[in-house]
């Protein structure tokens, strides 16, 4: 059983890896596409071996580590983001048996997990010294948990419907009844759409990437960063990104439940359909400025997903919903 | 509310991108067709005799706008017709601070320097890009030159010729990509 | 097998592929030949840096915090409700609603007091 465990484990680990590097791949070709351009297309057929080539590229970089910067947390930081960003993925449901940790209290330790993968981000900022990294940092860290809140709520609702917090029982559930956000429409969709909103902010992708803004900050907290150091900090935004998607689709998309065939598939299907749609999304619309990024999380989204949970738990007590 | 409905436009627009063909073209494997008037890099011509066109005048160098011409005047003999005249000794022309104005051609007495249809590749040094006199008078074997010289140029510009007549619009098909490569 | 031993192993073994990296990076990183000073200054487009980095910073993200303390616990609270939610009925429904109230009229308090004015 042990064995079982280990294999799982190291199946999942690479599954998430690899397909986050091909999704490296897919969106900057998507990217291009999308921009009239033609994303890579040198290294390999059509450009897909891009991320390799990019990851042999950061490999042999030089480490700088800049002068006056704590350099055991400068160290330290970019690796853990990758790692908490990627421990999240050990408890998605690849299938109803394939899930490396099916543990009971499923949601909010993945919500605990997400919020973990602040403290890397924070400590990177930090240990810098750099004015602009501190900022990112702040920012993100400002960002991250105004939308953990709403991020919690929106988790909320298909918990209380399914009435169990293990991510692989609210998927029975869902292949019981009916995909959350088929039905009930009403509470399903909201809060569907709602969770995304605060996942990518959470995981501060466009647009709600203030903290890496680009046109002000440089690079936010990557901006002292090199080699694979840098490289673990742009892994971790993707994983976080792919994970997001998984833990969305889970939850909401009915997971590993498809009408025929093996429910891998589908599972990976639903993911890597709902990644695409984010970065969809992350190449059409622009970032939103500081205050406007508290004032939607804080004044609308908090609010909504407070009414989401009440209306799911008043639905439970009607006779449609029980 | 404006931004969402912008943001919705905006996420149309991109999914039509999509799937519409891209626009981009991989540069070095395929040439776009230039218009006739196309006009990049340089050469330095021999004249009827098969002797060098330039003479060495400096006219170029001096209405340079980023003077990134340098000529050398030396006099001496042609070996084909046996009159004493001027000759470039040296000539550079530095295309990395080049404008592509064209006034150099346009000033040049001899029709002397011309430019070309194609671009100089790119180089891994600055010095790649700087253009000896060997490397222009090579270019003029090399390369497809470009419409202009100074006379035509000079032409268009006379008031006497009356109105500016308009450029013939046709374009020019694809340079091959061999002339392009072979620098 | 339980779910915690499943994720201590998954931990494990991102460790060990995170590390891998980390190893392989170390392996084959490029040395300088010559090394500046320069290099290692903070990065301020091109200028020497300005003073340290380590600077106070504006309240506004105190304010976030403490908006962040109020709401997380209550989703803690939320979640052994909501798990029994069924079974709790119309009381649990109550009681809850109740509570969100209290904090609810904290919310539109602090927003009125322009605890989010973002300057
Ligand atoms: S094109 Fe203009 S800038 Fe370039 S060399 Fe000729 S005169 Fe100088
Ligand atoms: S290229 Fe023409 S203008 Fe320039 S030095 Fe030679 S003859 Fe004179």
């Amino acid at each position: 059983m042990t064995l079982f465990a280990w294999l799982s484990s190291i199946l999942v680990a690479v599954i998430v890896l690899t397909v986050t590097a091909f999704g490296l791949w897919w969106e900057r070709k998507l990217a291009g596409r999308m921009q009239s351009r033609l994303g890579p297309t040198i290294v390999g057929p059509i450009g897909l071996f891009q991320p390799i080539a990019d990851l042999l590229k950061l490999v042999q970089k030089e480490p700088i580590i800049p002068q006056r910067a704590d350099r055991a947390l400068f160290w330290l930081a970019p690796p853990l983001t990758t790692l908490f960003a990627l421990l999240v993925a050990a408890l998605v449901p690849f299938g109803p048996k394939l899930a490396p940790a099916n543990i009971d209290v499923g949601v909010p330790l993945i919500i605990a997990l997400g919020g973990l993968a602040l403290i890397p981000v924070w400590m990177a900022g930090w240990a810098s010294h750099n004015k602009y990294a501190l900022l990112g940092a702040m920012r993100a860290v400002a960002q991250s948990v105004s939308y953990g809140v709403p991020l919690v709520l929106t988790a909320l609702v298909p918990v209380i419907l399914a009435g169990s917090m293990n991510l692989n029982s609210i998927v029975a559930w869902q292949h019981r009844h009916h995909w959350l956000v088929v039905w009930p429409v009403f509470l399903g969709l909201p809060a569907f759409i709602l969770f995304i909103l605060a996942m990518l902010a959470e995981a501060n992708r466009i647009p709600f990437d203030i903290p890496e803004a680009e046109s002000e900050l440089v690079a936010g907290v990557s901006t002292e960063y090199t080699g694979m150091h840098f490289g673990f900090i742009y892994l971790a935004e993707y994983v976080h990104t792919l994970v997001g998607s998984a833990v969305a689709s889970t939850l909401f998309l009915g997971g590993w439940d498809g009408p025929f065939g093996p429910s891998v598939l589908w599972m990976v299907l639903k993911t890597c359909l709902l990644f695409s749609v984010l970065y969809w999304l992350r190449w059409s619309l622009v970032r939103l400025r500081a205050d406007q990024l508290m004032a939607l999380a804080w004044k609308w989204l908090v609010p909504a997903g407070l009414a989401l949970v009440l209306l799911a738990a008043v639905w439970t007590q009607t006779p449609w919903g029980r | 509310m404006g931004y969402l409905l912008d943001g919705l436009k905006s996420m149309w627009t991109t999914a039509l991108n999509a799937i519409r063909p891209p626009f981009t073209q991989e540069f070095p494997k395929v040439l776009r067709p230039h218009p006739e008037r196309y006009h990049t890099s340089f050469a330095l011509l021999h004249d009827e005799t098969g002797d060098e066109a330039c003479t060495g005048c400096g006219a170029c160098a001096r209405i340079c706008p980023s003077q990134v011409i340098t000529v050398k005047l030396g006099k001496r003999e042609s070996a084909i017709t046996q009159k004493k005249r001027g000759y470039a000794d040296d000539f550079t022309l530095d295309l990395t601070a080049c404008l592509v104005c064209e006034l150099c051609v346009q000033v040049c007495p001899t029709d002397a320097i011309v430019m070309l249809k194609v671009p100089e590749l790119p180089g891994f040094r600055r010095e790649d890009l700087v253009l000896s006199m060997p490397r222009l008078y090579e270019n003029e074997k090399s390369k497809p030159l470009g419409w202009s010289n100074a006379t035509k140029l000079m032409a268009m510009q006379d008031p006497k010729a009356g109105a500016a007549k308009p450029e013939p619009s046709k374009e020019t098909a694809p340079a091959p990509a061999a002339a392009g490569a072979a620098s | 097998m339980s779910g915690w031993t499943g994720l201590f192993v998954f931990l494990v073994v991102s460790v060990v592929m995170i590390g891998g990296l980390l190893a392989a990076a170390w392996m084959l990183r490029v040395k300088a030949r010559r090394d500046s000073p320069l290099k290692r200054h903070a990065y301020e487009c091109g200028e020497e840096p300005d003073g340290p980095a380590w600077i106070r910073f504006h309240p506004r993200y105190y304010v976030v915090a403490l908006f962040f303390v109020l709401f997380d616990v209550e989703a803690a609270f939320f979640f052994p409700w909501a798990i029994r939610e069924r079974a709790l009925g119309w009381a649990g429904l109550g009681s809850i609603v109740v509570f969100t109230g209290v904090l609810l009229v904290g919310w539109a308090y602090a927003l009125r007091k322009g605890a989010l004015k973002w300057q």
